[in-house]
Parts: C-alpha cells; structure tokens; sequence
C-alpha cells in the first residue's frame, strides 16, 4: 500500500514540476537505484542458504513462468487482433 | 540490452558478496531495500510524471490501443496462474504476484519481498522475491529475443505484448526496428500501463 501512494504521490509532483529543467537526470539516478536495489537484494538472496542450494529448481520454476507469461500475453494479444479484424468486416 | 547485462552482473554480484557470508545474516536487509524500494518508486513516479512526453502518450490512450496491455495482462495472468497450480508449492495468490510482474523484475521482487515477509516471513518470502527477479529476467531477455520470430508468425502487436514492461524502454528500439515507427507509440503506451499496473496487481496479489 505504501508503494502504491508513494507512486501516486511521485507521479502527481512529477506532473507539478514539468516545466522546471532542475530535474532532467531523473532517468540515470533512476537507474543507479536500481543498482544499488539488486545489489543488496543480491547479498540477502547469496546469505539465503536455502535459496543457493535450490537454485536451479528455482530456475526451473522462473523459466517456466517466463514462458507461460509470454505465451499468455501472446495469446490474447493474437486473440484480441483477430477479433478486431473481424468486427473491421 | 546493456543496461540490463549491468544490472544482471550486478545483482550476480550481490549474491557473489552474500554467498561469501562476509557479512552477518541478521543485517536488516528487508528494512534496506524497502527503503531503496520507495526511493526508486518515487523516481519512477516522478519520471512519468514529469515526462516530456506525457501529452502525447495520453493523446494514443483509446479502447483500441488500450486492449493490447489489458490482454497482456490477462494473458499472463491466466497462464501464470496455470502454470503456477501446476507446479504447486506456492499459493494461487502467490502464483498470480509473481505473474502480475509483467516484466518488472526489480520492482516487482522487492515489493514481493516488502508485502510478503510480515505474512509468511523472511524466508519465504524470499524465495518468493527471488522467483520474481529470475523469472522477469527470463521473460525480458527471452521475450526480445523472441520479438522477429512473434512479429512473422503473428504480428507486431504480439511481440509488444511477449515484452511486458520492458515494451517501453529495452524492448523499444528492437520493436521499432521490427514494427516500424507506428509501433513506438502503442509499444510505448504498452510499457507505461503496464508499468502502473505491475505495483497495483502485485501489491492486490500478495494479499491472498
């Protein structure tokens, strides 16, 4: 919940201050947080003795997902298009 | 893409560092990337907002072009949800969190993180948060690698959608190159929906 006001928050004094030039390197420092984000998510995940020694089923896991999100997204994508054709004729 | 192999070195290296145990495992590590979360959200957040080019995004926002991330995120949760109860071990709740990254895996592992560790505690959720960064890792890389193959066999509207999040900044240039200059705005579109809705879902998820 917090990060979800903290998004609306940001997103609305983004929107107040776009006409001030003081904020442009918004992007890189960003990127730099996400950095340092991954990198002490990583120390805690290389600590997690449990974690390293299932890593592959882990991986196993996360690749199957991965496919599964793609293979979704792509079915209803191709489903939508098809539809949208349809409805054209 | 070279972005994406820095943050990858990156985050190997973290774990290089914590599978040294160098440092002591009862550092507040939930504590410190919530706080590194936040700060990034709000980055995130300012950075949309304060966008030069916010007008013309909201200018493409109609039913037409919205299906296409709606259908991303339906896709992908149905089937994660699928592929998930198949597997097992992890609650459908669970299951559908770790869908609604779309993508975003430095979001959306810390926020599971973050939302989890109080229900199910640190270990868990843990595992939990390391199954969110690999598998949106996995599908940014995969999901580009992928976008000439979708765009011949479908179209280029599939391979935005395979790209989920990353349709707006990594994936950009590659569906640009395969689709064509009227595919920057939908692609775009895409990534910014699909970016506000990642935190949304993952955060509705993580309560079940």
């Amino acid at each position: 919940m917090n990060a979800l006001f903290i998004l609306i928050v940001s997103i609305c004094i983004g929107i107040l201050f776009r006409y001030k030039d003081f904020f442009k390197p918004s992007g890189k420092i960003a990127g730099a947080t996400v950095l340092l984000l991954l990198f002490v998510f990583g120390i805690s995940i290389g600590a997690n003795s449990y974690i390293i020694e299932n890593i592959s089923a882990l991986g196993i896991q996360s690749l199957l997902l991965a496919m599964a999100g793609i293979a979704g997204s792509v079915t209803a994508v191709v489903i939508i298009r098809l539809k949208f054709k349809r409805d054209k004729q | 893409m070279k972005f994406t192999l820095t943050i990858i070195c990156v985050f190997a290296t973290g774990i290089a560092v914590g599978l040294t145990h160098v440092l002591p495992e009862t550092l507040p590590y939930s504590e410190a990337t919530t706080i590194i979360l936040y700060i990034l959200i709000a980055q995130i957040g300012f950075s949309l907002g304060s966008s030069p080019n916010l007008k013309d995004l909201l200018k493409e926002i109609n039913l037409k072009n919205l299906l296409i991330p709606i259908g991303t995120i339906a896709g992908t949760l149905l089937f994660s949800l699928i592929t998930g109860c198949i597997i097992g071990k992890h609650s459908p709740g669970e299951w559908l969190a770790l869908g609604s990254g779309l993508g975003y895996y430095s979001l959306s592992s810390v926020l599971i993180l973050d939302l989890k560790t109080s229900q199910i505690g640190l270990q868990a959720a843990q595992e939990l948060a390391t199954l969110a960064i690999f598998t949106n890792i996995i599908r940014e890389i995969l999901s580009i690698s992928l976008i000439p193959i979708i765009a011949r066999k479908f179209d280029a509207y599939a391979a935005v959608s395979a790209t989920g999040v990353c349709s707006l900044d990594v994936a950009l240039p590659f569906i640009e190159r395969q689709g064509g200059k009227r595919m920057v705005a939908i692609s775009v579109l895409h990534g910014a929906v699909l970016e506000l809705c990642a935190p949304l879902l993952v955060t509705l998820f993580c309560m079940f």
